[in-house]
């Protein structure tokens, strides 16, 4: 008895400790969870006005749905209030924001403004779809592009690490340090406004009109500076801004060779240049290495390599009105009275209606899943049945599209794997491909048993990481001669010429990445020239044109050719050899 | 994960003692059980279900990663073997209750654990699905000096052998001691269908300079056969030495337009020539190296170690619920083509009424126009051939694998096979070697009153080579298929070769190459060289070939360089059969300035093997 007495007492305890903990609970939910009010830049009149479009006969705008003016009586404020809030509490709620009760709104269409009064927690939900519904007005895009230079066993180890990443950001960051420290320079800047899908072009350079008339060919028609030329727009969704860009960078080069005195020709080994073409997917505002190559070689930088890489910074901006910030005022004004009406017709009507609530059969539960829009482009059902997931008797699935949530119904094993399914790679963001070329030069037994180990190896990637460390310790024996790494949206094609006075770089390639990502079908043009001061007139030229299937992440030799030396002949003791990588990457889906 | 409350503790502790007892009650395989793992790519596991031929998406449970428990492996085995055997039922019908399965997406490997009459079948079809995966060739060509006589030596030895990796071994020993040079090389990786080209050497930067590329130049277009493993290929081939800042219009070259047939990790040698400097002992020859790409991945051999371990023990085989009938059963394996299926169809569907009105076309159209999912229809196919499927027999086919498995009693295996045999047919590759020989006059003329009595000279060849004054002054290797013009030049020529692409530079202008503007010049033999064309059509016997041989030679040692083009021009047509030589021409060379002071004679004498390939042959 006094034991059970004893267990009473216990369980009192339990219960009055549980209880004061559900009551310091509910009040610091109050305190970390606040009402506010703040002003945003929004426009729902497409959900406002959705029954008037319907037919804008049958139901005339009453006062109610007006913006008052702004002399206009605080009462008259305050049924515009309480009539917008509720026209768009449903609508909220519909699009996925679900507003607590109490929220007051008030919106001013024309304007684009709509100020809020409603919890904290309410807020950041709101204030992203207000920013996704501002479709109804013009976006600009903002593109700056920034060209660094450096040490390439300083850059080299930055190239291999962003390969695989979808962000650049740390890496950038790691550049500007080292900018700072002096280890890095900055070799251009520019910065570009344009209208989506609108080419804009910039050109910096001197002019060559004093240049000699007889000096007409193709190749020397390379101006010494900068030309940029962008197309971005936003037809990725999803937040994703599209960038096409062409970049071409010249630098005078001043050749002469001490040690042989020989004079070289600059009008026909014309100056140093690099053009490019790439495409890619940015995130807005996040920093983006486009593109690394080798630069063109002069005499005097030969034997300490250099890298350049170029990134890219874009923003989206939508061109709005000038916000109407008196509405702040008038929504405190009126904020008392409006709150109190709202939650009172709300406590009725919530009692009239409850909805009932469906109870899954024995054996199932209830969830919902996020998934993303290319799942929504197909009949999802028929997604899960063609992908073996049964939907078996008292299983169901609803979808919406708007906010992009799954309700089902169906066995844990079964949800597990629809969740599995949404996340498969075919249903994600088109990938972004990087393509890497490196062309390694060295001792011909070395080289060639590296070539062996990456044809036959299970895991060539690994082993290709383990020849870079080699590459890196032993700098005598084999040497990365080029680097060039460049980016592509599915289907364009990347084109690179580097031009020098040693060597000539060309490399076009297209590339499509299969439905799940994993392999890449790839046309490729590669040249690798080199030209001996001394034979200008002449290049030893490596060249391969082809058309390969490649497994994402995996490094697959593409050519192998006997170098030359520099007195001209071939250099039979080495080898070297052109690795081609591609990665796919993706940008992960966010609710931007 | 830690935070394991102090009543919860005993239990986790009985689960993982449980676990553990469970690990060793079954760490090894049951009597009649067997697990094996097997390199699957997912298409392959889950092969397109639906008419459009979309795989499946992967949705299995991931494997799980680091320690993992016996319970948490017992979890991923059970919810995998659920789902893939409902998957692979479709094309597989031979699992029995107890089956688990595991699949790895990363190494692409799947464990199975069956019965081993089902294992028989699965490792069948795994193994016809390695053999049938798609692989794209790497093809690399070397270029080597070596003396004459050793070069005299692997010609003969590689005349009739259809892999020469034993004559390239020895030739890369003999570089590694210095014996031989390797003077060039290159790489093209490729895909089937495609056309595809590598060059390395030197160019001028000007175009319009019309000097020729130097170097090798490789072109090739290769088709991999339907069988996905015999690849075939066009060329075009050319090398002549590089030397940067010597180049001349004229200078040495050797080029093949031909065709090959390889299968992978093969080399061939696919020509030799001698060096065409006067007074060389040096010949020269290529080897072409097919490759794959990418490898076949190595299997994960720690997932069948997770399914042995930790797979639940299956209930025992029972023999009674075999029917009586499936005792006598055989299983048959059978090639067939890959669109097998694409004989299901409905032999009684309605005849179209051209007069119907819409209406009555939407009701006389069945609604569902394939009942069956499309590889179940194997079954169906026989069974339309009036062939019987008893209780336990099946016909499974997986469309990636390209073979039919069919378990059933002999006699009807035997239908089966009437039914489904065909042959895959390779077309072989014939070999002409071509042997230009020279000899004192006089034994030559007493042995061609032998050459008349038959069409075989092989014999005679041999005895040729023999005598006293006898010399080898060209051997050729031409390959080719029946029908397919096939031509070698070694020589020194005034021309650039057409295949030399155009430079970057003029790409870059508009985006693309400009292939139009090309030279395309018939190259011209200048004092020292030989050029064959072939032309070869295999006769309506099958068994002989005619021939058509064009042959042009010219020896810088014979004319000086000064006088006009002497030399010979053969033109002549002819029938062979396989595994023979014939003597074709005989003549008397021009008297040079520096031209021996006997009489001598030249011959050319013609080979031809024809090389074929066991397409079924693994690799």
């Amino acid at each position: 008895m006094k034991q059970f007495q004893f267990f009473m007492l216990k369980l009192g305890l339990f219960a009055l400790a549980v209880g004061s903990r559900l009551v310091h609970a509910a009040e610091s939910a109050e305190e970390d969870d606040p009402w506010v009010t703040e002003v945003l830049r929004a426009d729902f009149s497409a959900g406002y006005h959705r029954d008037l479009a319907a037919d804008p006969f049958t139901s005339p705008p009453s006062p109610d749905n007006m913006l008052p003016r702004a002399d206009d009586s605080e009462e008259a404020w305050q049924r515009y209030a309480v009539g917008s809030t509720r026209r768009l509490s449903p609508f909220l709620q519909e699009i996925g924001c679900p507003v607590p009760v109490g929220t007051v709104l008030i919106p001013d269409a024309w304007q684009a403004t709509l100020a809020v009064h409603t919890r904290q927690s309410a807020l950041s939900k709101l204030r992203l779809h207000s920013r996704r519904l501002l479709t109804r007005f013009p976006e600009t895009f903002d593109l700056r592009g920034t060209l660094y230079a450096g040490d390439a066993s300083l850059l080299f180890p930055l190239v291999n690490q962003v390969s695989s990443q979808a962000s650049h950001s740390e890496a950038v960051a790691q550049l500007e340090t080292l900018l700072k420290g002096g280890k890095v320079q900055l070799l251009d800047e520019w910065q570009l406004y344009a209208k989506p899908e609108q080419s804009t072009k910039l050109e910096n350079h001197t002019d060559r009109s004093h240049r000699k008339e007889n000096e007409t060919s193709d190749s020397d028609a390379v101006a010494i500076g900068t030309t940029v030329e962008a197309k971005l727009s936003n037809t990725v969704g999803d937040g994703g801004i599209a960038l096409s860009l062409s970049f071409s960078h010249a630098a005078r080069t001043e050749v002469s060779n001490p040690e042989d005195k020989t004079r070289i020709d600059l009008a026909e080994a014309h100056a140093s240049s690099v053009k490019l073409n790439i495409s890619s997917i940015l995130a807005p505002a996040e920093p983006h290495i486009v593109a690394a190559w080798t630069p063109p070689e002069t005499v005097q930088t030969s034997g300490q390599r250099q890298l350049h890489l170029l990134v890219v910074k874009a923003h989206m901006n939508r061109v709005l009105p000038p916000g109407n910030d008196a509405l702040k005022t008038k929504l405190t004004q009126v904020l008392p009275k409006a709150k109190a009406e709202l939650i009172k017709t709300e406590m009725q009507s919530a009692s009239e209606a409850e909805p009932p609530k469906r109870t899954p059969p024995p054996g199932m539960e209830t969830r919902v899943i996020k998934v993303p829009p290319k799942f929504l482009e197909k009949h999802p059902p028929e997604q899960i049945l063609n992908a073996n997931i049964p939907l078996p008797e008292g299983s169901s699935c609803v979808f919406h599209t708007h906010s992009r949530t799954l309700e089902l119904v169906n066995t844990p094993a079964n949800l597990d794997a629809i969740a599995r399914l949404a996340a498969a790679p075919e249903f994600q963001n088109d990938p972004v491909i990087r393509k890497t070329v490196y062309l390694v030069r060295g001792d011909r037994q070395m080289i060639g048993k590296w070539v062996e180990e990456l044809d036959t190896n299970l895991l060539p990637q690994l082993k290709w990481k383990e020849f870079l460390e080699v590459i890196a310790r032993l700098p005598e024996q084999a040497k990365v001669v080029e680097v060039a790494s460049l980016e592509s949206r599915p289907g364009e094609r990347n084109e690179l010429f580097v031009e020098g006075v040693e060597h000539d770089l060309a490399w076009m390639s297209d590339s499509v990445a299969a439905r799940t990502g994993t392999t890449m079908d790839c046309n490729l043009l590669f040249n690798y020239a080199r030209k001996l001061p001394l034979h200008a007139k002449e290049s030893h030229n490596n060249r391969l044109m082809t058309s390969l299937i490649l497994i994402q992440g995996t490094p697959c030799v593409i050519g192998e050719w006997i170098p030359v030396a520099d007195t001209g002949a071939p250099a039979r003791d080495q080898l070297q050899i052109a690795v081609l990588k591609l990665e796919a990457v993706r940008r992960p889906v966010t609710d931007e | 994960m830690k935070r394991t409350s102090s009543p919860r503790l005993p239990v986790a502790m009985l689960c993982l003692i449980a676990a553990g007892l469970l690990t060793i009650a079954h760490g090894e395989e049951p009597a009649g059980w067997v697990t094996k793992s097997f390199p699957m790519r997912w298409e392959d596991v889950a092969p397109p279900v639906t008419p459009e031929g979309e795989v499946p998406p992967l949705v299995l449970p991931p494997l799980p990663v680091g320690q993992t428990s016996g319970m948490e492996w017992e979890r991923v085995i059970k919810t995998s073997s659920e789902m893939l055997t409902r998957i692979m039922q479709d094309y597989l019908p031979v699992f029995p209750a107890g089956t688990t399965m595991l699949y790895d997406p990363a190494t692409e490997t799947l464990a199975v654990r069956t019965t081993q009459e089902s294992m028989q079948v699965v490792e069948i079809l795994a193994r016809e699905l390695l053999r049938g995966r798609p692989w794209q060739p790497v093809l690399r060509v070397f270029v080597y000096e070596l003396d004459q006589p050793v070069m005299r030596d692997l010609l003969l030895e590689t005349a009739v052998a259809n892999d020469h990796v034993q004559a390239w071994n020895k030739v890369e020993a003999l570089t590694a001691n210095k014996k031989a040079t390797l003077l060039d090389q290159i790489r093209l990786p490729v895909r089937s269908g495609f056309r595809a080209s590598a060059d390395s050497g030197c160019e001028k930067l000007f175009p319009e300079d019309k000097t020729p590329f130097r170097g090798l130049s490789f072109e090739m277009e290769p088709v991999i056969n339907s069988e996905g493993r015999l690849l075939t290929c066009d060329y075009r081939l050319t090398w002549s030495p590089p030397l940067l800042g010597a180049m001349r219009k004229e200078h040495p070259l050797v080029t093949w337009d031909s065709y090959t047939s390889m299968i992978p990790g093969q080399v061939q040698l696919i020509g030799a020539w001698n060096e065409q400097a006067a007074a060389s002992k040096k010949s020269q020859c290529a080897f072409l190296l097919c490759g794959r790409h990418p490898g076949v991945p190595k299997v994960n051999e720690a997932i069948r170690q997770v399914l042995i371990d930790h797979s639940p023990p299956p209930l025992p085989v029972s023999k009674a619920t075999a029917p009586e009938a499936a005792l006598g059963m055989k299983l048959g394996t059978y090639r067939v083509p890959r669109s097998y299926l694409a004989l299901d169809q409905d032999p009684v569907s309605p005849p179209m009424d051209p007069f119907a009105t819409s209406s009555t076309t939407d009701s006389l159209r069945p609604k569902t126009t394939r009942k069956r999912p499309p590889i179940k229809a194997a079954q169906h196919i026989l069974e339309m051939q009036g062939i019987l499927f008893p209780a336990g027999s099946f016909a499974a086919f997986h469309p990636g694998a390209g073979v039919l498995l069919v378990k059933n009693q002999a006699a009807n295996l035997d239908q089966v096979e009437a039914f489904v045999w065909s042959h895959p047919r390779v077309s072989p590759t014939s070999r002409f070697t071509i042997h230009l020989v020279e000899a004192d006059s006089q034994p030559l003329r007493e042995l061609s009153s032998e050459a008349a009595e038959g069409g075989d000279h092989t014999v005679l060849l041999q005895k040729l080579s023999k005598l006293p004054d006898f010399r080898w002054i060209e051997s050729i290797f031409v390959d080719t298929m029946a029908g397919r013009r096939a031509g070698f030049s070694s020589g020194w020529f005034n021309e650039p070769i057409a295949a030399a692409p155009l430079p970057e530079s003029k790409i870059t202008s508009n985006g693309e190459g400009n292939t139009s503007d090309q030279p395309v010049n018939e190259k011209k033999l200048l004092h020292s060289g030989i050029q064959v064309n072939l032309d070869s059509v295999l006769g309506p016997d099958g068994t002989t070939t005619n021939i058509i041989l064009e042959l042009e030679q010219r020896d810088e040692e014979a004319i000086s360089r000064s006088t006009s083009a002497t030399g010979v021009k053969l033109n002549v047509s002819t029938v062979m059969t396989a595994g023979t030589t014939r003597w074709i021409a005989t003549w008397r060379p021009p008297a040079g300035s520096n031209a021996p002071a006997r009489d001598k004679l030249r011959a050319v004498f013609l080979t031809l093997n024809q090389i074929y390939f066991d397409s079924g042959s693994d690799f």
